[in-house]
């Protein structure tokens, strides 16, 4: 495969790779480092994806391996001090229905890394808790719980209810 | 403002975007590292380029189902679909392996998916409609596309598995679609 083949690739799934990534750091461009680092990574790895899974969750796990990796070394802690996010950072341009995505965005910030890592990757990137655990390295039954505690707390920081099954 | 906007948690992150567009472009630095150190680390299956077509095919092929998605996952997503519908068909519930194209199981869920995909669309507003169409016309392009790219390039593992993933969102597309349509369905009932 030829430059050209990989930029295409890029361009389908960038969008998808950096909103993880954006949403796992809270830091645009701390997200954007990993995104770099996720595709790169996948440059190298494209040669053994046997296409046993989705591309898209095979690049998923990349890139939660990069972010993981930056908070390893030490480059994450500043998520905490990372800027307020707003539309410029979200990219969003849609008026109310931006202003309504921001307020979720940030209440998903001030969440616990655990649950929010567990949140983003079930209740918005549609991963199952056995896909959550394996990319995180966590047990099904913490993932479980960690989803749980984190819908709790952004239903009583969004003033919302929560759905019951 | 939230209690009245989102219904619940779930549907609040039901409406976030997956996809969000980074403030500068990536794509140089990427480039730049898979020419030089990272590029010699892995082996070069061939010299086979892909059409310009096909690249922008990709390019949209990414985009559209997530458009389409988007439309279909507004909140108040009764407002998009037609009042008028007569259709009563309940949504099919079919779980779908992508591991055998071929496979007879493969091709009758797809069936299936496509048959209540195609009862359902009358129940979509006519400009939700016309979206969704729209996207599944650039899939299936895009399907028709990487097949031609994989006749001049058979063994390419990227292109098989993106053809893997129009499959994939094709059906992705029909389920949202089903879904969509469902709690109009139950208000009838």
């Amino acid at each position: 495969m030829v430059g050209t083949d990989f930029e295409a690739l890029y361009r389908a799934h960038v969008g998808q790779v950096y909103g993880l990534c954006l949403r796992l750091t809270g830091q645009a461009a701390l997200a954007e480092d990993c995104t770099q680092d996720c595709f790169i990574a996948a440059w190298r790895a494209l040669p053994s994806f046997e296409g046993r899974s989705q591309f898209s969750t095979w690049l998923h796990r990349i890139a939660v391996n990069a972010v993981l990796t930056r908070r390893r070394r030490g480059r994450g802690d500043a998520l905490r001090d990372a800027g307020e996010l707003d539309g410029e950072a979200l990219r969003l341009t849609d008026g109310a229905d931006a202003a309504d995505t921001i307020d979720v965005e940030r209440a998903l910030r001030r969440l616990p890394p655990g649950a929010r890592d567990v949140l983003v990757l079930v209740g918005i990137y549609g991963h199952s808790h056995e896909e959550s655990a394996a990319l995180l390295g966590i047990a099904i039954g913490t993932s479980k719980a960690q989803l749980h505690r984190a819908r709790q707390l952004l239903a009583t920081q969004l003033g919302m209810g929560l759905e019951t099954a | 403002m939230n209690g009245e906007t989102f219904g619940s948690v779930d549907e609040a992150l039901a409406r976030l975007p997956r996809a969000l567009t980074p403030a500068r472009d990536l794509w140089p630095a990427i480039a730049q590292a898979t020419a030089s150190g990272a590029a010699r680390e892995r082996p070069e299956p061939g010299p086979a380029r892909w059409p310009v077509a096909l690249a922008a095919s990709l390019a949209l092929v990414g985009l559209v189902a997530a458009l389409s998605f988007s439309v279909l996952r507004q909140p108040g997503a009764s407002a998009l679909l037609a009042q008028d519908s007569t259709t009563s068909t309940p949504a099919k519930q079919t779980r779908v392996s992508f591991e055998s194209p071929r496979n007879v199981a493969f091709i009758s869920a797809r069936a299936a998916l496509e048959t209540t995909y195609q009862e359902r669309l009358a129940m979509l507003a006519p400009a939700t409609r016309a979206r969704v169409q729209a996207d599944l016309e650039t899939i299936r392009k895009a399907n028709a596309d990487i097949r031609d790219a994989l006749s001049r390039d058979p063994a390419s593992p990227l292109l098989q598995q993106l053809l893997r993933s129009t499959w994939q969102q094709e059906i992705d597309l029909y389920t949202e679609v089903s879904q969509a349509t469902e709690p109009m369905l139950t208000r009838r009932t």
